[in-house]
């Protein structure tokens, strides 16, 4: 499908009334691609005006700018009129300082972070790299989002060695990373587990596995069923507190630092109960995840499924 | 060249299509994550050339295992373009 002079022309007027334009999936506020995202959080990073175009909307667009730039992925980010790249090699460009200078922003010096590994972990890298070329990288999104891969090292990588094992950062994750300790739990529940004290309170995920324990060991904790009082009545998990109004209030006398865990049917509801007491500055906030609904499944059957 | 199969073939047709667009490729090294892939090229005839010519180039060999919806590349996660001289 050829390029028609009207997509061309529309491209090229965007492109004309905006220094910086990032063609991308989505936009701004919910980026539809993990590629898309990473370049939102660059540009936010640096602080300059942007303007995006959406080319899921527009799907002339989508095919039109990859004919146009000659370039087969999107996202694609032009300045000046100029097609600078798309994600992988912005990535570079960040790391290096090139765009800052393309910009015209102050490219600060970061220093590597220092990162603690448990020995699990440092095991689990090493039987992992073993197998793998490239390095282990990384990446820590602007929400908080982990991502661990092999990749060769790239101009402008914070490299950090901790305990043999070598890590690479780009910029913006070594900052996010300064000071976080990795632990490595083996098995089907396990995985990496990070403790990062950049990461912002959020609502943690709690699994029924884990909820039947701290309940077992009578952990100081509160657990509030969101549900109905009909819901309550079907089916219920013993111990758990009615989050009406009276539970409200009882959450209302709880110190910030309290274990607050929410649960319901499937996890839903009791998600937003749970980010709204983060808002009101509970730090310790967890979600049941699949709610009452996998606690019959996987731990209490004689509780009724509905 | 089916554009079809398992990985293993995607990737020895990606290979393939970038040796016929970059014939002086020394490395030409493709690690597949699902449809995300990897690609590392080494070739003399990068020299000279700013990075986007360089990606373009290898960009332009595999497009066409990227087109569509239900294209066997969905992306690449990571590219690099090296000369001889600066392979790692």
């Amino acid at each position: 499908m050829a390029l028609t002079d009207e997509v061309r022309a529309r491209i090229q007027e965007t492109i004309d009334a905006n220094r910086v334009v990032l063609y991308m999936k989505g936009n701004k506020m919910f980026p539809r691609c993990g590629f898309s995202a990473s370049l939102v959080g660059a540009l936010d990073e640096l602080g300059v005006p942007y303007e995006t175009v959406d080319v899921l909307s527009d799907p002339e667009i989508r095919q039109g700018i990859k004919d146009f730039t000659e370039w087969p992925t999107i996202p694609q980010l032009y300045v000046d009129q100029e097609f600078v790249g798309g994600s992988d090699i912005v990535r570079q460009m960040v790391s290096t300082g090139e765009l800052h200078q393309l910009l015209g922003v102050p490219f600060e010096e970061v220093a590597p972070p220092t990162v603690h590994l448990t020995e699990a972990m440092v095991e689990a890298f090493r039987t992992a790299a073993a197998e793998q070329e490239g390095n282990i990288r990384i990446e820590i999104s602007t929400d908080f989002r982990y991502g661990v891969g092999f990749t060769p090292k790239s101009p402008g990588d914070l490299e950090v060695v901790t305990s043999g094992v070598t890590l690479l950062f780009d910029r913006a994750s070594a900052k996010r990373a300064d000071g976080m300790t990795l632990d490595f739990a083996p098995g089907p529940q396990g995985g990496i587990k990070v403790d990062n004290p950049n990461e912002p309170a959020s609502v943690g995920n709690l699994s029924v596995q884990e909820l039947k324990a701290l309940l077992d060991d009578s952990a100081e904790m509160t657990l509030f069923d969101v549900r109905t009082s009909e819901e309550r009545a079907t089916a219920s998990i013993e111990g758990a507190v009615h989050y009406d109004e009276a539970g409200q209030a009882q959450l209302a006398g709880l110190p910030k630092d309290a274990l607050i865990v929410f649960h319901c049917h499937h996890g839903g509801r009791s998600m937003a109960a749970a980010q709204d007491a983060l808002q009101q500055g509970y730090s310790q906030v967890y979600n049941v995840a699949g709610g009452i609904d996998a606690w019959s499944a996987h731990v209490d059957p004689s509780v009724p499924r509905y | 060249m089916s554009l079809l199969g398992n990985t293993g073939t995607i990737d020895r047709a990606m290979e393939t299509a970038i040796r016929e667009a970059i014939p002086d490729a020394q490395d030409v090294d493709i690690r597949a994550n699902g449809n995300h892939f990897t690609v590392r090229v080494v070739a003399a005839s990068f020299e000279g050339r700013s990075m986007i010519q360089k990606h373009r180039m290898v960009l332009s060999a595999i497009s066409p295992f990227m087109a569509g919806d239900n294209a066997p590349v969905h992306a690449i996660d990571q590219l690099v373009c090296e000369l001889p001289s600066e392979e790692a």
